[in-house]
């Protein structure tokens, strides 16, 4: 990421999942002041969210304790937003499953409920909801990139 | 998050009573859900009208509850970004899912 401009900030939560919903409130607020559209600001915190949840469930296994670091960056008419932990790298292979299930090349489609997957549709619906999502270890830090782009009510 | 249950003469009906399933309650959507479809054998139906938010965990203890039960359930009432998380995970061509509460 750039350098921090006036429109860059930085949140960050216990690795609590009941900390999960003031971060989603604080970003709405957020998103609002920007003057994103509501299908926007929706989709924004569903993604964070997922990301956050996953680094909670899997980079640091449930464990409370440690911190997730949410960054938020507006250039132009584009949204960034960084997730960070320092726990357990995802493996490539979650992120390759999740391209191809949100291109829709995965498997074929389930028509039964009772053969449904219970999980694993979180980084699905991040890829599927931004334009640009990349992965990557960073020194000691995991980190989450999502792009999007910014409408604006009033444009 | 709590749940009611309510029969007409040929469904039942259990409303979701919160407006975000996120993973902190998803435990206890998934008991509750699991508890009130455990009487019904025909046709259920969620009615998640007043759901604003659900993540990816929510959406997995709905399945979850789902196949433990004997009902055909539908999911009625969705609001645009339930329906928009329904549509890109697919889940919504296993599960069908009905604008109005009422049938």
């Amino acid at each position: 990421m750039s350098a921090p401009s006036p429109s860059t900030m930085w949140l960050s939560i216990p690795s609590e999942l009941g900390a999960v919903r003031l971060l989603g409130a604080a970003l709405q607020s957020v998103l609002r002041e920007l003057d994103c559209d509501a299908e926007l600001a929706s989709r924004v915190e569903l993604c964070v969210v997922e990301g956050v949840n996953n680094a909670i469930e899997h980079a640091y296994d449930l464990q409370p304790g440690h911190r997730i670091e949410v960054e938020l960056a507006v250039e132009r008419d584009q949204l960034h937003l960084e997730i960070a932990d320092q726990g357990r790298l995802m493996p490539e292979s979650a992120m390759a499953r999740a391209r191809a299930a949100a291109a829709g090349d995965a498997e074929p489609t389930i028509d039964d409920p009772m053969a449904l997957a219970e999980g694993g549709y979180g980084l699905r619906l991040i890829v599927s909801m931004m334009d640009a999502v990349s992965y990557r270890q960073v020194d000691d830090r995991n980190v989450l990139a999502m792009t999007t782009a910014l409408h604006r009510r009033s444009a | 998050m709590r749940l009611s249950v309510s029969q007409s003469s040929d469904e039942s009906t259990i409303k979701v009573h919160g407006k975000r399933l996120d993973a902190a309650i998803a435990g206890d959507l998934r008991s509750g859900l699991i508890e009130a479809l455990a009487s019904i054998a025909g046709r259920a139906v969620i009615d998640v009208s007043e759901v604003e938010f659900i993540d990816s965990t929510a959406l997995g203890a709905v399945i979850g509850a789902l196949k433990t039960s004997r009902a055909t359930v539908v999911l009625a009432g969705a609001q645009p970004p339930v329906r928009t998380v329904l549509r890109l995970t697919r889940i919504d061509r296993a599960i069908p899912v009905r604008d109005a509460v009422t049938p």
